[in-house]
């Protein structure tokens, strides 16, 4: 029984483990996001998480509270962990597991970045994130899942957000999201065009709609 | 019992951080393996004391816990036992905070602090004129980006 257990636990992760981690895949496949690698050499402490590409980053407004590991049972399987590392009665911020790239490949095409994520006691929120910047870092569109968020103790399920990535486009960023204590299991993450029928989850766009000032910049801080 | 659970799957367990399956998994283990119960104990035991230090307002690394365990661990108990204290004291109630929403900084004469305040919260805000401010993820403190 414990030998079944066990390779159910692993099952995904050993399939993860399998796959030519060299670089993050995507595809340009219209509806075809393609699965990516996740981890970054500095994080881990185990050998999978060092054999991980790079290219994705722990950051945040507090990132030295967060880490990220690898979700062992016996062996080094592969669902990368995004958690708070300290006890403490600062405040955590939040902490993102984040990779970044030219807009070049994706403008004038729909993206998404899809997951398979879980929650193990998240006090404050968690989620998927992704953001693109025009010229100067202009915030052209940005959903983080505020207003659909992940907390407290979840089992694995997909979550997506969806942006439109404009001809001016010169970055996108994207990630997983953890503000407060806590920790985000990661099975699986997609990166790549989707069709055109699928809606955005845009959150900045309305509310400069909304806005008395109509559709001026919003930025960052 | 030749192999043992390692540290993390433990404190992953103790902390709630666990699917039901997985914890099934470490419960069934931890009843045949006398080592990994008393790890458990252990983790379980650090963890009140981590409770402890945290509410009176002292900063605790979870990596400093292997070099507390010697002087919080008393003995170890009963792998069945442990579980159901485990159980008791930190059951699975998901905690009740509110789900994020957009926020508001209203008032111009506190702007700059809400809004500081937002970013490090890492939430979209409408500053005073009713403008979306998007935090930023992907820059830290000290001004990196990845």
């Amino acid at each position: 029984m414990r030998r079944v257990l066990a390779a159910v636990l692993c099952l995904a992760s050993v399939a993860w483990a399998d796959d030519p981690l060299q670089r993050p895949k995507r595809s340009s496949d219209r509806g075809q996001p393609m699965p990516l690698a996740v981890g970054n050499s500095v994080f881990g402490r185990t050998p999978k998480l060092r054999s991980w590409v790079q290219g994705w980053s722990l950051t945040g407004t507090r990132p030295e509270a967060y880490e990220v590991r690898c979700d062992d049972v016996f062996t080094d399987c592969a669902i990368p962990i995004l958690r708070t590392r300290a006890f403490t009665s600062e405040p955590f911020g939040m902490g993102s597991l984040t990779h970044a790239e030219s807009a070049e490949t994706w403008r004038g095409r729909r993206i998404e970045l899809r997951a398979e994520l879980r929650t193990g006691s998240v006090d404050g929120w968690a989620g998927l994130w992704m953001r693109v910047d025009g010229k100067d870092a202009h915030v052209l569109a940005f959903d983080n899942m505020q207003n659909r968020a992940l907390r407290g103790t979840t089992s694995f399920q997909w979550y997506s957000v969806v942006l439109d990535v404009p001809a001016d486009a010169e970055r996108v960023t994207f990630g997983v999201l953890l503000h407060g204590p806590g920790a985000v299991f990661i099975r699986e993450l997609a990166f790549g065009e989707v069709e055109p029928e699928r809606p955005v989850t845009d959150l900045v766009g309305p509310l400069r709609a909304q806005s008395p000032a109509g559709g001026a910049s919003g930025g960052s801080l | 019992m030749s192999r043992h659970l390692i540290a993390d799957i433990v404190e992953q367990y103790v902390i709630g951080a666990l699917d039901p399956e997985s914890v099934r998994f470490v419960e069934a283990h931890v009843a045949q393996c006398p080592a990994c119960a008393q790890l458990l104990q252990e983790e379980a035991q650090v963890e009140v004391a981590l409770h402890e230090v945290a509410a009176r307002g002292h900063v605790v690394s979870l990596s400093s816990r292997r070099r507390r365990v010697g002087a919080l661990v008393a003995s170890a108990a009963a792998a069945l036992a442990a579980g159901v204290v485990l159980t008791v004291v930190f059951g699975s109630t998901p905690p009740a905070s509110a789900q994020p929403t957009v926020r508001r900084c209203v008032d111009a004469a506190t702007e700059r602090d809400c809004l500081s305040q937002a970013q490090f919260d890492g939430v979209i805000t409408l500053d005073p004129r009713g403008q979306p401010v998007v935090p930023r993820y992907d820059v830290t403190p000290t001004g990196g980006q990845p």
